[in-house]
């Protein structure tokens, strides 16, 4: 049997001081696995990924998540991007004089550090970065840039890619990575996101559509509905909702 | 302070700059015309209060408690050894210092040709005699408006100045290079620094004035600077304060702007117990712009104050300003920029915004961002915020493993880096960054930041 990678039970979360968005969600993935939630607005995809991801507007009241045998429940956002979660964000911030190189660098030393392993100096670092811009078809100037800073949509998502790729997590959890992507993008991103996946990680791809599915194959489909996931099948489950709707299958 | 003992001492200060200034006139008649017409000024405005609107935030108690004598105010040996910290290599070749507003020859150096760029000493009437032009300047441009209530500190910068400086740019000459103005203080005293900067027709020069403090004492700089753009000209005027704690920086700031010149300014308030930036730019010819821009970081009791006036007096002129301060502990900034557009200034655009961000409680900030506009045809933008870090942007670096110290160091040079883009000289803005760090409250690995954000 293949290494677990994260165990969530029994999951109630809510938005802090706010209305109960999660209500009882259960998913188990294991390592070498592509999953897909998929859910209609409101039902709950985003938060799920913020608290994976430790946002601290949302909080957890009950229920338990296991990431590679650690409570993570009790992890500081930094300290969970460090040990191996990544989440790219459906809308990355613009930091104004943030260098995207340097940031990337500092990302990537934070975990080597965090891992006990030799921070990367920048010439190290530069060729480390350089083979990963070609697999998303991104022209070097673009390291010269302040992060996200007058990035198009497009290049918002590739850069969320670029730093997965740099980072290489255990887990990926990817929130709309396709909003607003046109098919040339939407390419790039599918291609690093097929070059990051191997047997020793795994992938949770949130998203409404199911346009990504047709470039990143999901293993497993779920249909998140008020908090909880109603349904869970193949990637055949993903065409079923793109023909019959939400509603259907939920009820 | 007590009323009467405040009142005792702004008598004593009043006494004494009376005292010394009518000792100290310069012999070359338009100068001591006007320094004459200071010191009668100020006895007979006596010392400001917080009843005249430029003032009305002001605390005067540290300059009266910190005013002692004028005598000490005298160059004391200083090895450049002790500069290095405040000198940037871009400037090394074009150097000018001042101890304690007396001009130090010996730590000077100057590359440029004396045909483009003159340098003169107001007090040295013999270098004076061999310029042409020098004594219709001092009459038009000199000590301008020190007859008013709210510029007294210029009436006794006028009054008292020892070492005044022009700087005359000659026409048509366009410098790459950039000047360094170093004005050091290290005697507990009031000092005055004073320049008149004269850009000819079509120059251009690039200067970068820093006022340091070398001993952690206290004292009052009484800085000046006024300058005339002629037709065609631009001047990219990069001010650094970068006084000790004790600091007490008073600055005023006076820039006339003729045919379609074009000015740049930039000012970065790093140290300083307290700071007070008084800027006025004149717009007087059309097609003429002016940027000015500031930051101020101030952690425990400091104080900043920035008082600017855009006066676009003429048709088709721009101007912009963007002034950022962040503050923390019980800080405060005031802030109050009035952009003011004359009946037949039409076509004129200008815009300002001041962003501030506060990192606690107990800080405290005034801002008066003012449009007056009797012009009909005009483009005018003003906006003021206050706020905190964003908690998305810190999140967001988080959530790359970054440390939420270093995240919060990051986004608070993020915040600055829009103003600290301006300034010209590389390591000035390096110098600027490493500042900002230190500056700021939160425990951050200093070293580890700047190195990696270059």
């Amino acid at each position: 049997m293949s290494e677990q990678i994260i165990d969530i039970k029994e999951l109630k979360a809510d938005i802090v001081d706010g209305d109960q968005i999660l209500k009882g969600l259960n998913l188990k993935i294991n390592a070498g696995e592509i999953h897909a939630i998929m859910g209609p607005n409101g039902s709950g995809k985003s938060t799920l990924s913020k608290i994976l991801s430790g946002h601290p507007a949302y909080e957890i009241t009950d229920g338990a998540i296991d990431f590679q045998g650690k409570d993570l429940v009790d992890m500081e956002a930094d300290e969970r991007a460090n040990s191996g979660l990544f989440m790219a964000f459906q809308y990355p911030l613009e930091i104004a004089g943030v260098n995207n190189l340097e940031f990337l660098r500092m990302a990537y030393n934070s975990k080597q550090k965090y891992l006990g392993l030799e921070e990367a100096d920048p010439l190290d670092f530069d060729d480390l970065i350089e083979e990963k811009l070609s697999l998303l078809n991104m022209k070097s100037d673009f390291l010269d840039r302040n992060l996200n800073e007058g990035f198009s949509g497009g290049e918002k998502k590739k850069n969320e890619i670029l730093q997965m790729l740099v980072l290489n997590p255990k887990l990926v959890v990817l929130d709309e990575i396709d909003s607003g992507l046109d098919v040339d993008a939407l390419r790039a991103v599918a291609a690093g996101i097929n070059a990051y996946k191997s047997e020793g990680n795994a992938v949770l791809m949130i998203t409404h559509y199911q346009r990504l599915l047709d470039y990143v194959k999901p293993d497993f489909v779920h249909i998140l509905s008020g908090g909880k996931i109603v349904k869970s099948g193949d990637s055949s489950l993903a065409l079923e909702v793109e023909k019959e709707g939400y509603d259907l299958l939920a009820a | 302070m007590q009323l009467e003992e405040k009142k005792k001492k702004e008598i004593e200060f009043l006494e004494k700059v009376f005292r010394a200034g009518s000792s100290t006139v310069s012999s070359i008649s338009p100068i001591a015309d006007k320094q004459k017409k200071a010191v009668e000024r100020i006895s007979e405005l006596g010392f400001p209060n917080r009843k005249i609107e430029d003032w009305k935030y002001y605390d005067f108690s540290p300059i009266l408690d910190n005013f002692l004598s004028l005598d000490t105010c005298k160059i004391t040996q200083i090895e450049k050894e002790s500069l290095k910290d405040f000198l940037f290599p871009e400037c090394e070749k074009n150097l000018l210092v001042t101890v304690n507003g007396h001009f130090s020859e010996k730590l000077s150096n100057f590359s440029f040709s004396k045909e483009d760029i003159s340098i003169l000493n107001f007090n040295d009437a013999e270098q004076l005699k061999n310029y042409q032009g020098v004594n219709e300047l001092v009459e038009k441009y000199f000590a301008e408006g020190i007859e008013d209530e709210s510029n007294f500190f210029k009436a006794c910068n006028t009054a008292l100045m020892s070492n005044a400086f022009l700087l005359k740019v000659k026409e048509g000459v366009q410098l790459e290079e950039t000047l360094q103005i170093l004005h050091i203080s290290n005697e507990h005293c009031f000092n005055q620094t004073r320049s008149l900067i004269h850009l000819g027709k079509n120059s251009k020069i690039n200067l970068i004035v820093t006022y340091v403090g070398l001993a952690e004492i206290p004292f009052v700089n009484n800085a000046v600077i006024e300058t005339v753009l002629e037709e065609g000209s631009e001047l990219v005027l990069d001010k650094i304060q970068d006084d000790t704690q004790k600091g007490i920086l008073l600055y005023d700031l006076k820039a006339k702007l003729l045919k379609n010149s074009r000015f740049e300014y930039s000012s970065l308030n790093l140290k300083a117990n307290s700071s007070r930036d008084k800027i006025s730019v004149d717009i007087d010819e059309e097609g003429a712009h002016a940027d000015i821009n500031g930051l101020y970081i101030l952690n425990g009791e400091r104080k900043a104050h920035n008082v600017i006036t855009v006066n676009h007096n003429v048709e088709n002129s721009t101007s912009s300003q963007l002034f950022k301060g962040i503050l923390s502990d019980r800080a405060r900034a005031e802030f109050n920029g009035a952009i003011n557009v004359a009946r037949d200034a039409n076509g004129t655009d200008a815009e300002q915004m001041n962003r501030h961000l506060v990192l606690s409680d107990e800080a405290h900030v005034d801002s008066r961002p003012q449009l007056n506009i009797l012009a009909d045809d005009v483009k005018c933008a003003h906006g003021s915020t206050i706020g905190d870090l964003e908690e998305d942007e810190i999140f967001y670096l988080l959530s790359r493993g970054i440390k939420k110290d270093d995240a919060l160091a990051m986004l608070t040079l993020s915040f600055c880096d829009e103003v600290i883009q301006k300034v010209k000289v590389e390591s000035a803005r390096q110098h600027i960054k490493n500042m900002a760090l230190e500056n700021l409250d939160t425990q951050m690995h200093k070293a580890n930041i700047v190195h990696n954000l270059r």
